[in-house]
């Protein structure tokens, strides 16, 4: 364990892809820290680099990327881990995407799948693999495992081959779960299954869960913290309670207000103008100044920085005399 | 917006669309159970339900892209629950009821711009009597769901997923229907052009007086844009009122479970929910 006891610590990473004939910046300066059995939320909308940012942490990023900046889970630096260390990261670090279809391969069983890590890596035989796979299929709320475990991934329904995934994640024991939109492609009942199953997990053998997702109620709902991001970058990280109530960042207070409420229908919604931009269209200055009600000279200037405040922090130049008004129009929503 | 603008509400009384004792069998699979719905001329009707419920195989029926096994279909008082007979008779059937999909990507000629896919439906449905007339209401058109020139001219892959939804209702409004079915139109749409597209659709009824069918799942968006819904559960309605008093208070145990699995502020998920109803498997291959 490092000093600041983290368990994942995430130091000004910015990560450039191949575009075409070129290099573009799809991450600027993102900063975290999860501590153990920690939930933080990453929200943001297309482009906003909330999936980069995990796939950066896992090790995943697309070939020819290049990354700057420091990722250390438990004080090492996950960037210069080869072999055996690699290996034993990615038993403790499991990763969770949004579309279970896409990462499960269709022509072997949910058996093969579950436990092929156990049998190649740890050397677990395979009857001890399999009843392993079935406590942790029970573990997910899927209590016919021996029967799963002989049926194919097309078998399943979207919701079951999730907990299926969620199921083979935990078998390596890991501390920290990296959930990619693990619910958006769910029926509503079943992600409110999907994301119970999450946080009794969590809260039963102190999971820390990195969490992302377009939707800042779940996330509210389920994480502690939440950080939101724009165009490649960290806005605006608080108390999810408190993010709520009083967003630092007007994206945040804007994010809140244009989406419908179930409460009531309003006359217009408070729609943002423009569309999200990656963080390699972004102007110069702030990026969300172009969509932003509250945007002056001094905000295209320069790209504020990700300053410290009460209980959290926000990358806006206007924060401190907006914070009233953002928390009163966060009243109305 | 001369077409668009000139009609107003029909008095009260005929339904725009009636479907009565709607049916739909896939071998020995019962997909859509006896359903009943009807939408006023300008009104908006949601169907709401889950993967499997029979939200879209209802949508196919009501545009004539699956025929029903029973039960009949009525739209600006003609019947539509036979196949049409002749291209005239599917024109005419085009004409009144129009459909927008959820995937602007996959819904979309690739290597046509709006300006051509518009054009083309002009043409088809005889609106506008030259090339200059069409001209001219393509530009109508772009004002009207707020895409420019340059956007109109563009490629679909060089625009947005919000820009292409906005040409996939801007083509659907072109043969100047007197119903739109949205199927999840605003679904795969992030939260700050969502809100931009259900402004648009509101704005568009206001000023057209088209009718709407939404088919979602998602009970926010179905409250901002509809005054009426169906709830659907396997294939069958299983309540229907008032959008709003659906869901102020639901209360079929179904609807309320919907309800309440619904992320808000203070919301925390319980495996519960689910169990409720009855924790029977779930049908094999069903995606959302």
């Amino acid at each position: 364990m490092n000093a600041s006891g983290a368990l994942l610590e995430v130091d000004g990473l910015r990560v450039e892809l191949p575009v075409e004939d070129r290099m573009a910046t799809v991450l600027h300066d993102v900063s975290l820290s999860i501590g153990v059995g920690e939930a933080v939320g990453l929200v943001g909308e297309s482009g906003s680099g909330k999936s980069m940012t995990a796939r950066a942490v896992a090790r995943l990023l697309p070939p020819g990327a290049r990354v700057a900046g420091e990722i250390r889970y438990e004080g090492a630096d996950v960037g210069s881990l080869r072999g055996s260390g690699l290996r034993d990261f990615r038993g403790e670090v499991a990763m969770i995407f949004q579309d279970p279809r896409a990462h499960i391969n269709p022509v072997r069983s949910i058996g093969d799948f579950m436990t092929e890590a156990l049998r190649t890596n740890r050397g677990v035989a395979r009857s001890e693999a399999r009843s392993r796979a079935v406590r942790a299929l029970a573990d997910v709320g899927i209590e016919d495992g021996e029967r799963r475990l002989d049926q194919y991934p097309h078998e399943l329904s979207g919701g079951l081959l999730q907990r299926v995934m969620i199921a083979a994640a935990l078998l390596t024991e890991p501390r920290l779960v990296l959930a990619d939109e693990p619910t958006t492609a769910l029926d509503v009942t079943t992600q409110a299954e999907v994301m119970a199953i999450l946080d009794d997990l969590r809260r039963e053998r102190g999971l820390a869960l990195l969490f992302i997702t377009h939707d800042l109620d779940l996330a509210g709902a389920v994480c502690d913290r939440t950080c939101v991001m724009y165009a490649g970058r960290i806005v605006e990280s608080q108390r999810s309670a408190d993010l709520h109530e009083r967003p630092r960042h007007p994206y945040t207070a804007a994010l809140s207000a244009a989406r419908p409420a179930i409460e009531g229908a309003v006359h217009r919604l408070a729609a943002i103008r423009g569309r999200p931009v990656s963080a390699f269209e972004a102007p110069e200055g702030c990026a969300f100044a172009p969509r932003c009600g509250f945007a002056q000279d001094r905000c295209r200037a320069r790209t504020p920085e990700l300053r410290r405040v009460d209980g959290g922090a926000v990358r806006c130049v206007r924060a401190d005399e907006l914070a009233g008004t953002l928390a009163r129009e966060a009243e109305h929503v | 917006m001369s077409e668009l603008t000139a009609r107003a509400p029909e008095p009260t009384g005929e339904p725009l669309l009636e479907a009565i004792g709607l049916r739909k069998d896939y071998g020995s699979v019962l997909a859509v159970d006896d359903v009943d719905l009807a939408v006023a001329p300008g009104g908006s009707l949601a169907i709401v339900g889950e993967s499997g419920s029979g939200k879209t195989t209802i949508a196919r029926m009501l545009v004539g892209l699956t025929r029903p096994t029973a039960g009949t279909i009525r739209a600006c008082g003609r019947d539509r629950s036979i196949p049409a007979r002749s291209a005239a008779e599917r024109r005419r059937r085009g004409a009144e009821v129009q459909i927008v999909f959820q995937d602007p990507y996959s819904s979309l000629d690739p290597r046509h711009s709006a300006q051509k896919a518009l054009d083309e439906v002009l043409r088809l449905h005889g609106r506008g009597a030259d090339a200059a007339a069409r001209r001219a209401r393509i530009a109508e058109l772009g004002e009207l769901v707020g895409l420019d020139e340059r956007m109109l001219r563009a490629l679909p892959r060089d625009l947005s997923g919000g820009q292409r939804q906005r040409i996939a209702i801007a083509r659907a409004l072109a043969a100047d229907p007197r119903l739109i079915i949205l199927d999840e139109a605003v679904a795969a749409l992030d939260v700050s052009i969502q809100a931009q597209v259900l402004n648009l659709l509101a704005d568009i009824r206001e000023h057209t007086g088209v009718s709407y069918i939404l088919i979602s799942h998602d009970l926010a968006v179905v409250r901002q844009i509809t005054e009426e819904a169906i709830v659907m559960h396997r294939g069958r309605v299983v309540e229907r009122g008032r959008t709003e008093t659906i869901l102020d208070s639901p209360q079929d145990p179904y609807t309320r479970m919907l309800r309440a699995s619904v992320p808000r502020p203070g919301w925390r998920p319980t495996r519960r929910a689910v169990a409720a109803v009855g924790a029977e498997p779930e049908p094999p291959g069903g995606t959302p």
